[in-house]
């Protein structure tokens, strides 16, 4: 599938299972355990393809996240889709500024095309 | 003088001839004016006629229809009236120069007759004037007329004159009326008649007018006394010779006329008001006439009654009917009074009692007639004692009111009030005080609030009587009567209003009602304000709406359950500083207290709820205000209703907290298990197939931790649902805590390095007590596990030890972390189910652990703390006694 995904998430067994079953689709997997950590990249001038964030996490929300990607001009250059086990957190997502919410425990092929789609619709904007 | 007068008389007096000159329409006319003359004098008929010596008619003059004989001038007496033989026989008894009576029958009639001669002065003839009156028109006053009419009173006078008008004969009983003393022969008729002017040229004219062959009828006013003058031509051979004129003093007549109508009227009026009925009973034809009041009182219809004398005695009561007809018979018999008192039966069956009472009338001492009257006097003995009955009645009903009654006749006399207007009015219970209504002014003025008000309202009533009123009088004292006055009417009806005798004022003492009022009103409005509003704004607009009810200034001290007291609000009716100072020790242990502050007196009453003091009400008394009972009871009122205000926020405020908290949980607690969920579920798609094997292994580890967490945060829900509210199940054991740390740490490792903290145990000696095994082991990893989580990666130490040494009888547990810490104002809250110190958007967790680790401490009778600071780390300490629970 290709296509370099960074995945935001505090549970270490979440980040691990999503990295082993991307990988296994082909996909390259990044993983961040915190989201400042996943600025810090970006700031360094990574661009993933797309961002899968979760909302809840101690040190920095997955709103404040998205504001600091706000504040870096990120917004609209990195798709973020957010995964959430807060199934009400979908309009705060999108209100933060997240291009798409999945819910957990999201299926597999719904995660697949949903990244699948902003990796696709990213490989054209650079070709 | 007297034979030549004679002489031409008998000359003129030529039978055949007299009448031919009279026309019939002539006569048809003084039939007629005679016949209405005849209406005008009512029963008086009369009946004049001329004769000469001969007894032939010379001049007829009718008053009665019946009389009316147009051919009888000229005719001999015997033929005019051949019926009459008495009359005949009296005639000649005249013509002998006497002045007799006779009665007469003409058609049926019975005329009582004055016979009066009158000698022709010129002609030396001799006329007579018979002068009748009806006794039959005149049957009504039979007795009447036999007694006035006595012929020698008759009073009449009789008169002819010549051609010239001059008097030549004249006679009757008036001669002295009309002061006639002298004999007035010669004299003209105008110089004899009247002593006015006025009255002789009337009589002249008339004169003149009957010497024109014009028969005359007048009345004639003169010295107080009316006359009915008829004047006649007096024709011999056709021609007038003179005028016949005959004079009747009516005076007496009119009066009684008059009086008659008068009392007639009167009479009528009387019985309809007096239930007096009349009656006449016709005892020769048994026929009875009843008035419409008698009907009335007998209660028979007009039509029913059978108009006999049987129809009255059916009707009387049978007991009463012997002494009824012995009265009766006495009254005809014996001729005593006919009145008897008896009793009758009505129709509708009635009794009613009546006076009866009538006069015989006799004919020749024969009992012809029955008057009377009957009188309905039913009702009349009752009157006194119902009058009696009246009086003690009105004296009960106004002594046994609670109105002050007085009631002042029109010239300002107090004619009668209760005791109870004494007492409302502080006056002498005697009644000597109360005699004027001045006098009683002047008690009442000074007690009253606005006396002038008062005493203008009491002017205005006096000025207009039939006012009537309604108003409020506001004591000095703080009494409050009402005040009604109306006037006192006596008689009246629905639609007309009695005559107005005085004046009724009542007065009610409606203090108490309007202080309840006035106070149920307060209560009410306050309820509505605490209801509607928030409750610290509905206290501070209850404790104005209180002034100036409960005094002239309030003050609300709460005392809030985690924060020190606060002075919610201080309001006065002045502008002025207001010392409240702080709540006395009674107020505060929950009692009412009375207290001085700054000099003033204030009444202070605790906002209580079941077990605790809310805050402090307090009111402060205007200077001439003592707070009684009442006010102290609606102070008690006020704050109870107050406390259930803030109770009831407070309630509300931890209801609406306990709804956040379970929203939270149920949201947290979803949010705990999609975490393992989703990672379970990736596991089993990668198992599938999809991943190499040896991310299999990783995958089923991952799948092992993930159900671990998810069976743990099953027990922590079971163990919360079993601890709320009872105690825990204890399985108690000989544990030596340190190794049970030891233990715990070492289960802990892989938890341990994903926190990225490091773990210090310092837990080397034994320390054995008699606890719950398992208990011990949730105990610790509850507390490692928070630290860890909110460690930051910071170091994390875990110690036990006995406090005191080996033969200490205290445990401690103490796990210390360097991450987050605890604000001070969560550190009270986070031991208590779904209590959590961060937010749930950062951290998950169900909140539970430390509220299971307080659980276990305190079911085993030790204690957790905290002592923690923001961001600086906490440190936990459980102290448990080694001996079994406290």
């Amino acid at each position: 599938m290709g296509g370099e995904v960074l995945v935001v998430d505090d549970d270490r067994d979440v980040r691990e299972a999503i990295q082993m079953i991307l990988d296994a689709y082909g996909m390259t997997v990044r993983v961040a355990s915190d989201p400042q950590q996943a600025l810090d990249w970006l700031a360094a001038k990574a661009r993933p393809s797309v961002i899968l964030l979760d909302m809840r996490m101690p040190e920095m929300s997955g709103e404040e996240f998205l504001a600091g990607m706000e504040r870096m001009g990120l917004r609209g250059l990195v798709p973020v889709v957010v995964l959430s086990g807060d199934t009400t957190a979908r309009h705060a997502a999108q209100a933060a500024g997240a291009d798409d919410f999945l819910a957990k425990p999201v299926d597999v092929q719904v995660l697949l095309a949903t990244l699948g789609r902003f990796v696709a619709a990213g490989a054209s904007l650079t070709d | 003088m007297r034979e030549a007068g004679k002489e031409r008389m008998e000359s003129q007096l030529e039978p055949g001839t007299r009448h031919d000159d009279r026309s019939a329409g002539a006569d048809e006319q003084v039939s007629a004016e005679l016949l209405a003359a005849g209406g005008q004098l009512g029963r008086a008929t009369f009946l004049v006629v001329g004769l000469d010596e001969a007894l032939t008619v010379v001049s007829y003059l009718p008053r009665h229809p019946s009389l009316d004989r147009p051919h009888a001038l000229g005719r001999g007496l015997a033929e005019v009236f051949p019926d009459s033989p008495e009359l005949l026989q009296a005639m000649r008894a005249v013509l002998q120069g006497s002045e007799r009576t006779a009665q007469v029958t003409l058609d049926g009639h019975r005329f009582l007759a004055e016979l009066i001669p009158i000698h022709e002065a010129v002609g030396g003839r001799v006329l007579v004037i018979l002068i009748a009156l009806d006794v039959l028109a005149q049957e009504l006053r039979l007795q009447e007329v036999e007694r006035s009419l006595a012929f020698a009173q008759l009073p009449t006078i009789v008169w002819s004159t010549d051609r010239a008008l001059r008097i030549t004969r004249v006679s009757g009983s008036l001669l002295r009326t009309l002061r006639l003393s002298r004999k007035p022969w010669g004299a003209r008729v105008d110089t004899v008649f009247g002593t006015q002017t006025e009255v002789a040229q009337t009589m002249l004219d008339h004169h003149r007018h009957a010497l024109h062959g014009q028969p005359r009828r007048f009345q004639l006013q003169e010295d107080r006394r009316t006359f009915d003058v008829t004047l006649e031509p007096l024709r011999l051979q056709g021609e007038v010779t003179g005028c016949v004129g005959c004079a009747v003093d009516i005076t007496g007549w009119l009066a009684r006329e008059k009086r008659l109508s008068d009392s007639e009227r009167l009479l009528v009026q009387a019985q309809r008001i007096a239930h007096l009925g009349t009656w006449e009973w016709n005892l020769r034809e048994d026929r009875l006439h009843w008035s419409a009041e008698m009907l009335q009182i007998f209660g028979v219809e007009r039509r029913a009654f059978e108009g006999n004398s049987a129809a009255f005695f059916a009707r009387i009561h049978p007991e009463d009917r012997g002494a009824h007809l012995e009265a009766l018979r006495r009254a005809l018999e014996e001729h005593l009074p006919y009145v008897c008192e008896h009793r009758i039966l009505r129709g509708d069956g009635q009794i009613r009692r009546l006076i009866t009472r009538g006069e015989v009338e006799r004919e020749h001492g024969a009992p012809t007639r029955l008057v009377g009257i009957c009188l309905d006097v039913t009702d009349r003995g009752d009157a006194a004692a119902r009058n009696d009955r009246s009086r003690s009645l009105l004296r009960a009903t106004v002594e046994s009111t609670d109105d002050g009654v007085l009631v002042v006749d029109c010239e300002g006399r107090i004619a009668l009030h209760n005791r109870r207007f004494s007492e409302m009015w502080g006056l002498p219970a005697d009644d000597q005080m109360a005699d004027q209504d001045q006098r009683v002014l002047s008690k009442v003025l000074p007690l009253l609030e606005q006396p002038e008000e008062f005493l203008a309202k009491v002017r205005t009533l006096y000025s207009d009587p039939a006012a009537e009123s309604h108003d409020e009088l506001r004591f000095k004292d703080g009494r409050i009567y009402e005040r009604f006055s109306r006037p006192q009417r006596l008689g009246g009806t629905g639609e007309k209003d009695g005559e107005i005798v005085g004046r009724v004022w009542s007065f009610r003492d409606v203090t108490d009602r309007e202080r309840l009022l006035e106070r149920a009103v307060f209560l009410s409005d306050s309820s509505r304000l605490l209801a509607s509003l928030e409750a610290e704004e509905a206290a501070e607009a209850v404790g104005r709406r209180a002034l100036p009810l409960l005094g002239d200034a309030c003050a609300l001290e709460l005392i809030p359950e985690d924060e020190p007291p606060r002075r919610l609000f201080t309001v006065a009716q002045g502008s002025e500083e207001v010392y409240v100072g702080d709540p006395s020790p009674s107020v505060l242990a929950g009692n009412l207290a009375l207290c001085e502050r700054d000099g003033r007196t204030w009444l202070a009453v605790p906002l209580r709820t079941r077990d605790t003091i809310l805050g402090v009400l307090a009111f402060r008394a205007r200077p001439e205000q003592r707070f009684g009972p009442d006010d102290q009871a609606l102070a008690t009122e006020l704050a109870q209703r107050m406390s259930l205000s803030f109770d009831n926020a407070r309630l509300l405020r931890r209801a609406r907290e306990a709804l956040r908290i379970r929203d939270e949980f149920l949201s947290v607690a979803a949010h705990e298990l999609r975490g393992p969920a989703t990672a379970l579920k990736l596991v089993l798609h990668g198992l599938t197939g999809v991943l190499p094997d040896l991310q299999r292994t990783r995958m089923l580890a991952l799948a092992d931790r993930q159900v671990r967490h998810i069976a743990r945060f099953v027990d922590e829900l079971l163990d919360v649902t079993r601890l709320r509210g009872q105690r825990m199940h204890l399985e108690l054991e000989e544990v030596d805590l340190a190794a049970v740390a030891r233990e715990v740490a070492a289960r802990m490792e892989e938890e341990i390095g994903r926190s990225g903290s490091a773990l210090t145990v310092r837990a080397d000696q034994p320390v054995v007590g008699k606890w719950d095994r398992l208990r011990l082991e949730q105990l610790v990893f509850n507390l490692v596990g928070n630290a860890l989580k909110f460690g930051r990666g910071g170091p994390v130490s875990l110690a036990a030890w006995l406090e005191g040494g080996p033969a200490g009888s205290t445990a401690v547990l103490q796990v210390v972390d360097h991450g987050i810490g605890i604000a001070p104002s969560r550190q009270a809250n986070i031991f208590q189910a779904f209590e959590r110190a961060v937010s749930p958007r950062r951290y998950g967790g169900l909140g539970l652990g430390l509220y299971i680790c307080r659980s276990i401490a305190e079911a085993l009778g030790g204690t957790i703390d905290v002592q923690s600071e923001e961001g600086r780390g906490a440190t936990f300490t459980v102290r448990l006694p080694r001996k079994e629970g406290a």
